[in-house]
């Protein structure tokens, strides 16, 4: 569609509008983390301080263990896309180039779990990580996290797998090759926007999941980034200039690395959809 | 007892017994893609057979006992775990909250979501900024999406709320947060917030599909704009619409995070939903089987309308 | 994928079972290597930096008078602890020390997990506590908790703006109202409107401290305090003229958002003049000196009052901090005592209040009237008004559900929303007080009968 300029000026006016409905509470947030107290509490609320003060960010500092929920959301995340993945792939590369016995039976059971998400199955996953005697360890929040991505990477990897040509496989099956090296030298490699899109779609929920990661972990020095936020605000004696600032402090990284990897998260989103 | 190997090392245990044995090692000698599938997809099965199969059933057991969660002692009940939920005066307004919840949440993500893809689908300057821009919210934690909401729309000192004061929307030194009907209107906006940009990326997706040339040909038949996107663009994102509308359907009925953390279910249980029920019984009350038994109820919901969806959809394709 | 090769024969079964003993063998070793440090775990609610510092050093240096004793030290967020509790509990590596709130005290008293301490409290001298403090967590005649620092309400209110309206201290619910309204300002060019009294009632935590202080200043308990017998139905009448003064001084004369403001929002509200007075536990002193100290000389403390005029309000709702010990192995039960009584020199009670002043004060009078406390320099500035909280309304105080003494009732109070539900909808309007009232009896009548099971 050549776009005509009616249609030109209606994108960018639902553009802005959606920029703003998006872009104005960041930007709020990021702002207000930046106003000294004296300029924060006021009425009516003023749009730009007349000066720019970090004193926020330096209470944080002297007060919060900021750097070790980094670290703790970080192994949580990289752990549970690493293992979520590498059970995904592998299955949804079954389903997608073989027939096997229970094929049917292993979609319904996929599906099963996309009907019984975290919150349904709470109790009884709490109940089961406690009687392996996992609670209070890191492993088993990665362990939880996986629950609650594996049934929807797998969707996703499937329809991504789906989109690449079954027959580039059943060529190299018939030169030869076997199947573990067609799947890692032939495959992946071609697969590799959709699954690189899917591992962040993982890390994401994994870095931000927070019902589970509260309940499970016992000790201080393994909370995660969520947790440890939501703990902080109910400390008595919190401000709003250190909660806009903690906040700015927990969003950047995810935003930064989201940056980097846009591209490729879209490329496969757009792979995967041509095909169907 | 022999050993198989195949040329894929991989190893398989085979039992003493020699006439399970033949019968068996033939067939996979024989079927040698249906087992190399079988070996690829080994340990998602026994990943969702252990953590998703079993906690399935062990919720439908729970929900019929009473726990003890220090001693772990159970006690059974039979049915009268879901018989105290239905006799609970709460039930009723819970099941309201979700609903109006869930409906208005994907109503909103859907119709931004739409416009956002038709936005970002053209080829105009500026519009990969955008696109990112528009993206942001599936990665900000929603525990900082939580407080910010708040901030903004604190009676005394947020902007949002300021605002709506000054054009005598709210009364002075009101915040939406402290009305019944204003939460639950602020918990929507920010689940729209949040959820948008997965519904956008999926339409853009379906819409980068669509081949030029249909447009093109249709331009040639002369088929307005609208006409245009009601003819080719439409027909192309049913499929993707009916997917998502049962998945985000199935994400928002079961969301806890953001109206616990933004304002815990009140004022007054007007925000009150499912999720946080379920939450409160365990964590709150520890009653476990009570909670197990919410969480069954939630899952037959949510079966029940899927299905019910997935029907009408068979049923339009049908025509 | 890789090249594994396991060979399960008849002639695996010997190296298996080498395997197992090596890897037990191996685990004993580890489990057997004599360990002459007693290694305790230590938590403590206590989160901000300056209150677990200080902490943290007092650790430190009475392990200095004990070499064989490792203390390992964490802090654990109040909102956090319940669900930590249960989850170490279940794990057997409950804490040995716990530094905590009087609901935690009681839920984990409630699960047999306690070691009593009255042969510690005896030893450092009863009387030097208050009284108050000990009884709160007494039960069957055995002292569980050693009281560290007290937690305090009153009313926290703006002198100048009192003295400009011409107003004296409230002695009674109606003075209260009186002068709450008579403050009310409103909003004009630049400056926020002024509200006179705020009435903070978030769904989690804060309605029920809001409500209670009401409800014990006019004589209400949930148990009486002398048998520890189930009263609340007799209070009822009380509990609804409680919640009717508390929704119309919400209505007269508080923000109308306070129906769901927490602690960060009501103390926000008072240090910046949105409101001039407040129900306040003490710490808007800390918060003004970092965020509008011009406002902090103008601040002064009355008791909150009772219903009528010429009778002093019964209690009000308080709570303390204390030193809990948890059962354990007779080594580290004895060196936790130790360590507990090395904490607890005048000075080091002293030292760990003022890592708070004003919100913390000693609950013993010798750390109370120690020179390490009076010497801090906010305490000298507040005196009069810490001598009032001290004198006036210490003594006398309630925790939900602990006024026979210890009860779990009062950590499931905590845990859960049911209070807070029932307020919120009597300040709606969407229910009568008595309604509320009467679901709030409901409940804690059916939780009551629960825990005593």
């Amino acid at each position: 569609m050549a776009p005509t300029l009616l249609s030109r000026i209606a994108t960018y006016a639902v553009a802005a509008l959606l920029v703003g409905f998006i872009g104005f509470p960041l930007f709020w947030m990021v702002i207000s983390s930046l106003k000294p107290a004296s300029e924060l509490f006021v009425y009516p609320p003023s749009l730009l301080p007349s000066r720019i003060s970090f004193e926020w960010y330096q209470s944080l500092w002297a007060e919060s263990d900021a750097l070790t929920l980094f670290k703790n959301s970080l192994i949580i995340g990289l752990s549970t896309t690493v293992i979520c993945l590498a059970i995904g792939t592998s299955a949804a590369y079954a389903l997608t180039r073989f027939d096997f016995p229970g094929k049917g039976l292993f979609m319904l059971g996929a599906l099963l779990s996309y009907v019984f998400p975290a919150v349904v199955l709470f109790v009884s996953v709490f109940m089961i990580v406690n009687a392996i005697g996992l609670t209070g360890t890191l492993f088993g929040v990665i362990l939880c996290h996986c629950i609650l991505t594996f049934p929807f990477a797998l969707w996703m990897l499937k329809s991504f797998f789906e989109s690449i040509p079954r027959e580039l496989d059943e060529a190299a099956w018939v030169d030869g090759a076997s199947y573990l090296l067609t799947f890692t030298h032939i495959f992946l490699p071609l697969a590799l926007p959709g699954i690189f899109s899917v591992a962040v779609f993982v890390f994401v929920l994994s870095w931000n999941e927070f019902l589970f990661a509260s309940v499970l972990l016992t000790s201080g020095s393994m909370k995660t980034i969520p947790v440890g936020i939501a703990e902080f605000i109910t400390s008595f004696d919190v401000r709003w200039g250190q909660i806009m600032a903690i906040g700015t402090l927990a969003t950047l990284p995810v935003v930064v690395m989201f940056l980097f990897v846009q591209r490729f998260f879209l490329r496969g989103v757009i792979s995967g959809a041509i095909k169907g | 007892m022999t050993i198989q190997q195949d040329h894929d090392a991989r190893v398989v245990l085979l039992p003493t017994s020699r006439s399970i044995a033949r019968p068996l090692i033939a067939w996979w000698e024989e079927n040698s893609e249906r087992r190399i599938g079988l070996s690829f997809i080994a340990p998602a099965i026994l990943f969702l057979v252990l953590f998703v199969v079993f906690p399935v059933f062990e919720v439908f057991r729970l929900s019929m006992y009473v726990i003890d969660f220090t001693t772990d002692e159970e006690r059974f009940v039979g049915i009268a775990n879901y018989l105290r939920i239905f006799q609970d005066p709460r039930m009723g307004v819970i099941a309201w909250n979700t609903a109006i919840w869930t409906v208005f949440s994907l109503i909103g993500q859907f119709a931004l979501g739409l416009a956002a893809a038709l936005c970002i689908n053209q080829n105009l300057p500026g519009m990969k900024v955008i696109r990112t821009i528009l993206l942001l919210p599936y990665v900000v934690p929603v525990i900082v999406l939580a407080l910010f909401w708040r901030w903004l729309l604190d009676g005394s000192f947020g902007v949002v709320s300021a605002m709506l004061q000054s054009v005598a929307v709210l009364p002075p030194n009101q915040s939406p947060l402290a009305m019944p009907d204003g939460a639950m209107v602020s918990v929507i906006l920010a689940n729209i917030w949040r959820g948008f940009p997965f519904v956008m990326i999926s339409y853009w997706a379906a819409l980068q599909a669509i081949p030029q040339e249909q447009y093109e040909a249709a331009a040639v038949d002369g088929a307005s704009t609208w006409q245009q996107f009601r003819y080719v663009t439409l027909p192309h994102l049913t499929e993707v619409s009916k997917v998502m509308l049962i998945l985000r359907f199935i994400w928002t009925i079961t969301f806890f995070d953001i109206i616990w953390l933004i304002s815990r279910g009140g004022p007054g249980s007007a925000t009150e939903h499912w999720p946080i029920w379920i939450y409160q019984e365990a964590m709150g009350y520890f009653r476990f089987g009570t909670a197990a038994a919410l969480g069954v109820i939630l899952a037959g919901v949510m079966i029940l309308v899927s299905a019910a969806l997935i029907t009408a959809f068979r049923r339009k394709d049908a025509r | 994928m890789k090249n594994s090769q396991c060979l399960v024969t008849p002639a695996i079964w010997p190296r298996l079972r080498t395997g197992v003993f090596c890897l037990a063998f191996g685990a004993g070793l580890v489990q057997a290597a004599p360990s002459r440090a007693v290694e305790i775990e230590f938590w403590t609610n206590l989160t901000t930096a300056s209150q677990a510092n200080v902490i943290k050093k007092q650790i430190d240096s009475c392990t200095a008078e004990q070499p064989d004793l490792k203390v390992k030290f964490e802090t654990v967020p109040f909102s956090a602890m319940y669900t930590r509790l249960i989850t170490a509990m279940r794990n057997n590596s409950a804490p040995d020390i716990m530094n905590t709130i009087e609901g935690a005290v009681g839920f984990m008293q409630a699960k047999k997990g306690l070691v009593p301490l009255t042969d510690v409290v005896n030893a450092l001298g009863k009387d030097d506590f208050i009284a108050s403090y000990l009884s709160a967590v007494t039960k069957d005649g055995q002292i569980w908790g050693i009281p560290d620092w007290a937690l305090h309400q009153s009313v926290w209110y703006r002198k100048d703006l009192f003295k400009e309206a011409g107003l004296s201290i409230p002695k009674s619910w109606d003075e209260l109202l009186a002068a709450a309204k008579a403050l009310n300002k409103p909003a004009k060019d630049g400056a926020a409107a002024q509200y006179g009294f705020a009435v903070p009632m978030n769904r989690s935590l804060v309605a029920p401290q809001t409500y209670f202080q009401v409800f014990y200043s006019a004589g209400g308990t949930i148990f009486d305090p002398a048998t520890g017998a189930y009263v609340f139905d007799k209070h009822k009448d009380t509990a609804v003229k409680a919640l009717d003064f508390m929704i119309k001084l919400y209505k007269e004369a508080s923000p109308p958002a306070s129906i769901e403001w927490s602690w960060a929002e009501y103390r926000t509200a008072f240090v910046k003049g949105v409101v001039a007075m407040t129900n306040e536990w003490g710490a808007v002193v800390q918060m003004a000196a970092e965020q509008n100290p011009s406002v902090m000389a103008n601040f002064d403390v009355f008791p909150f009052p009772g219903p009528m005029p010429n009778k002093k309000p019964a209690a009000s709702l308080g709570g303390g901090y204390y030193y809990i010990l948890a059962k354990s192995t007779p080594e580290k039960t004895e060196a936790s005592k130790k360590l507990l009584r090395c904490f607890y020199t005048p000075e080091r009670v002293a030292e760990r209040a003022n890592s708070r002043p004003v919100f913390a004060i000693p609950a013993t009078k010798s750390a109370f009237h120690s020179s390490t406390y009076q010497s801090n320099e906010t305490v000298q500035r507040f005196k009069p008004q810490l001598e009032i909280i001290f004198n006036q309304v210490m003594p006398s105080w309630y925790r939900y559900g602990m006024e026979g003494g210890l009860h779990p009732l009062a950590g499931q109070i905590e845990a859960t929303t049911f209070i807070g539900d029932a307020i919120q909808s009597a300040a709606l309007g969407t229910i009568t007080s008595e309604e509320a009232v009467n679901r709030i009896a409901t409940q804690l009548t059916y939780q009551v009968e629960l825990l005593s099971q």
